[in-house]
C-alpha cells in the first residue's frame, strides 16, 4: 500500500486480530504473516511495529513469553483476557468505521 | 544458512553501538535482526553477514532503533507508574491506612504550630538529604550489578533512578512554603494542604526509595520471562 497513513491507526487493531488467530507470536513473524495474507500489499514497517506491541504490553492488553530458540532468546506476545476483550471491541470499531466509509465513498451516495 | 552464536553476540553489540543500551529491548531486535538476516541468506546466499545486517537495520529507517527506543522508554514509563500505584494503594486501605493518616496528623499539627513554615523546611530537607541518600546507594548497587552481569533491564533502570522525581516534587513547593507564615498557630487550609502534600510525597519517597528496589528482583523477574534464563 502506497500511502501508510491509511492503516496506521488501524495497526493495533491488526496485531491483536493476528493473535486471536495464533496463541502467540513474536515481532518479525507478525511483520510476515501481514506481508503474507496481505500479498505484499501491507508491509508493517519495524519502527511502527515495535512500539505498537510494547504499547500494547504495557496497557496490560498482551502478555509475554520468552523461549530460547536455537542461540537466541525469542519474545512471544499472547493476548491477556483484557486484550481479548480489547479485540472485539476494536474489530466492532474498524468494521462501523468500513462501513461509514463505504457509505461515503459508495457510488449511490450523492451530496446533493 | 543458519546465525551463528558469535553473530548473535555481534548483533548485541550493534544494538549497543545504535543506542540500545537495554538488555531487554536488545534481545528483542537481535532476534529481529537474525531472522531477517537468515531469510536474505535463503534468497541470496552470497550475501555477506554485514550486508544482511545492514540491510535488516535500514527497513528500521533513518533513525535506527531510535523510535523504538523512545517508545519503548514510554510504555515502560507507564508500567513503572502501574507498579508504583499498585504499591501505593495499599496505604488507603487498611490496615495501612491508619500509618497514613497518622503521618499526615503529625504534618499537620507540625505545620500548623506557630513554627509551622521551620517544619516544612525541616522536612524538606529531610525528604531532600534521604533522597540524596539513597540516590547514592542506589546508583552504587546499580552499577555493581551492571558489571557482575555485563547488563542492564530498562525497568530496574527507571527502579534504581526513581530519585529524580523526588527532586522534582521539592522543589515545585519550595517558594509557596513562605505562605504559611501568614497562618501560623491555626490549622488553615494551606497547613492542610502542606500536610497532605507530604503525607503523599513520603509515601512516594518511601515506595519509589525502599519498596521497589527492595522487590526488584521480583518484578524484573514478572515483567522480564528471560530474567532468569540469562
Amino acid at each position: 500500500m502506497g500511502n501508510s497513513k491509511l492503516y496506521k491507526g488501524s495497526l493495533t487493531t491488526i496485531i491483536l486480530k493476528l493473535l486471536t488467530e495464533k496463541e502467540k507470536m513474536y515481532g518479525y513473524e507478525i511483520t510476515q504473516k501481514v506481508k503474507l495474507l496481505t500479498q505484499g500489499e501491507l508491509n508493517i514497517t519495524e519502527g511502527a511495529l515495535y512500539p505498537a506491541l510494547h504499547k500494547l504490553e504495557a496497557e496490560g492488553l498482551l502478555d509475554v513469553e520468552v523461549i530460547k530458540v536455537e542461540n537466541r532468546f525469542r519474545k512471544y506476545y499472547k493476548l491477556t483476557e483484557k486484550g481479548a476483550i480489547e479485540t472485539t471491541s476494536k474489530l466492532e470499531e474498524l468494521n462501523d468505521y468500513i462501513k461509514t466509509m463505504q457509505t461515503l465513498i459508495s457510488p449511490s451516495f450523492n451530496l446533493q | 544458512m543458519k546465525i551463528t552464536e558469535q553473530q548473535i553476540e555481534s548483533l548485541y553489540k550493534f544494538t549497543r553501538q545504535h543506542f540500545v543500551e537495554h538488555y531487554d529491548l536488545q534481545t528483542e531486535l537481535v532476534d529481529h535482526l537474525a531472522n531477517d538476516i537468515e531469510s536474505f541468506w535463503e534468497e541470496n546466499p552470497n550475501l555477506s553477514f554485514i550486508e544482511a545486517r545492514d540491510l535488516a537495520f535500514k527497513k528500521f529507517g533513518v533513525f535506527g532503533f531510535m523510535d523504538v527506543v523512545d517508545n519503548k522508554l514510554k510504555a515502560m514509563n507507564k508500567r513503572y507508574a502501574i507498579i508504583l500505584w499498585d504499591f501505593g494503594k495499599e496505604w488507603f486501605a487498611l490496615p495501612k491506612i491508619g500509618i497514613t493518616l497518622l503521618v499526615f496528623i503529625v504534618f499537620l499539627m507540625c505545620f500548623s504550630s506557630q513554627y509551622g513554615s521551620y517544619f516544612i523546611y525541616g522536612a524538606t530537607g529531610g525528604i531532600a538529604i534521604y533522597s540524596l541518600v539513597k540516590f547514592i546507594m542506589l546508583k552504587r548497587k546499580l552499577k555493581i550489578k551492571r558489571i557482575e552481569t555485563g547488563r542492564i533491564w530498562l525497568l530496574e533502570d527507571l527502579i534504581f533512578n526513581a530519585v529524580a522525581m523526588n527532586i522534582l516534587f521539592l522543589v515545585i513547593h519550595i517558594r509557596p512554603s513562605l505562605e504559611i507564615r501568614e497562618s501560623a498557630g491555626v490549622i488553615s487550609w494551606s497547613s492542610i494542604g502542606f500536610a497532605l502534600f507530604f503525607t503523599l510525597a513520603s509515601i512516594y519517597s518511601y515506595i519509589s526509595l525502599n519498596v521497589l528496589p527492595a522487590e526488584s528482583e521480583k518484578l524484573l523477574n514478572d515483567v522480564y520471562p528471560e530474567y532468569k534464563m540469562v
